[in-house]
């Protein structure tokens, strides 16, 4: 296989299994769901979902995980200090350079 | 119900409105997926391909990882397939935002079931109009695929320390999602911790590390979503399809 074909297959391939999840129960589930225990199951789940999805492997989205801490504690203050969600990551992307650099410059990270 | 009075216009600008900010923010989310992705030699187009087909972020990361490193096709499926799993319960939850639009138009917005566009969907109020949603995910979709172009085109030139910064953006916004509502629900409050404390478990003890990620993170949000089910049943009234 040439290596362009193996590229293109590989990208339909990850639409492929990408687009299933997210249209099968949409287009089965037509019907409202009635019993009270999924109503409140379906209420909790986005934020278990993004609980669960954040920590602890926004510790690992870095170069460190000292400037993961350090960018994830200022993304926590800015979203209890009531900002949006832009204001939020350009603050936390912001703190995690500056620990980052500061780290290089005390020769205690080495990004390749 | 309310949006059904508003022509179609007018709610999609309303939803276009509402994702601004994600739009604004999966900028520099992809930026950093297309700069890693051309700087492990990727060729620029299928890196651009891979972002407007697919519109996910962990998703396409690891199965552009595993393009770089030549993974056969049906291993690629199946990682890819098991990260994104996780659309499956938001699909299911946004199915009851969604009642009595007809299937095409399902099949069509199930494109834009990504967690930020799903997140700001289901904190509207009611039922939302079909309109609103596709203007809630048109402007992140354009937002991820300018980003994904900006980064390849910069990939030659951005200093590794920069993209490196740029990997937390994506969970800051999550942050930015979940403490404010957090901070008003105890149940909610719960239901977030619960699922931190499940994933910390899968990420840190014997065994339960060797689950994949994306089951790991599906079950983690089966089991906290389950328990606060029964420990904090809802009010008939605040039922998130009620409309």
């Amino acid at each position: 296989m040439s290596p362009w074909c193996y590229w293109l297959l590989g990208v339909v391939v990850m639409a492929a299994v990408t687009y299933i999840p997210r249209m099968l129960p949409l287009s089965l589930m037509r019907k409202r769901i009635e019993s009270p225990f999924l109503q409140a199951f379906l209420f909790y789940m986005p934020v278990a979902v993004l609980g669960a999805m954040t920590f602890p492997a926004a510790l690992y989205a870095t170069s460190s995980v000292y400037s993961a801490a350090a960018g994830l504690t200022a993304a926590l203050l800015m979203a209890l200090w009531g900002r949006g969600l832009l204001s939020t990551a350009v603050v936390s992307a912001a703190v995690v350079f500056a620990v980052e650099t500061a780290m290089l410059m005390a020769g205690v990270l080495h990004i390749s | 119900m309310e949006h059904k009075k508003q022509g179609r216009g007018s709610r999609f600008g309303e939803g276009f409105r509402c994702g601004l900010p994600v739009m604004l923010g999966y900028f520099p989310v992809s930026f950093a997926f297309a700069v890693t992705a051309v700087g492990s030699s990727l060729p620029w187009p299928v890196v651009l391909l891979i972002s407007l087909t697919n519109f996910t972020s962990a998703g396409q990361a690891a199965g552009a990882g595993l393009l770089i490193t030549g993974a056969p096709l049906p291993e690629i499926g199946v990682t890819v397939l098991i990260i994104n799993i996780r659309y499956l319960l938001m699909s299911l939850s946004l199915s009851q935002k969604l009642t009595g639009m007809p299937l095409l138009k399902r099949l069509l917005l199930a494109n834009g079931v990504t967690d930020e566009i799903f997140f700001l969907a289901m904190q509207q109020e009611g039922r939302i109009s079909g309109w609103f949603f596709a203007g809630l995910a048109a402007g992140p979709y354009l937002g991820w695929g300018l980003g994904t172009l900006a980064g390849t085109l910069a990939g030659e030139i951005l200093p590794p320390s920069l993209s490196s910064a740029l990997g937390i953006a994506l969970f800051a916004m999550f942050v930015a999602i979940v403490v404010p509502q957090a901070k008003k629900s105890l149940p909610l409050l719960s239901a977030a911790l619960l699922a931190v404390g499940f994933s910390c478990l899968f990420r840190y003890l014997p065994l339960l590390n060797r689950v994949p990620s994306g089951w790991a993170l599906i079950l983690s949000a089966v089991a906290a979503s389950a328990l606060c089910a029964v420990r904090f049943p809802l009010a008939p009234a605040s039922s998130p399809a009620s409309s």
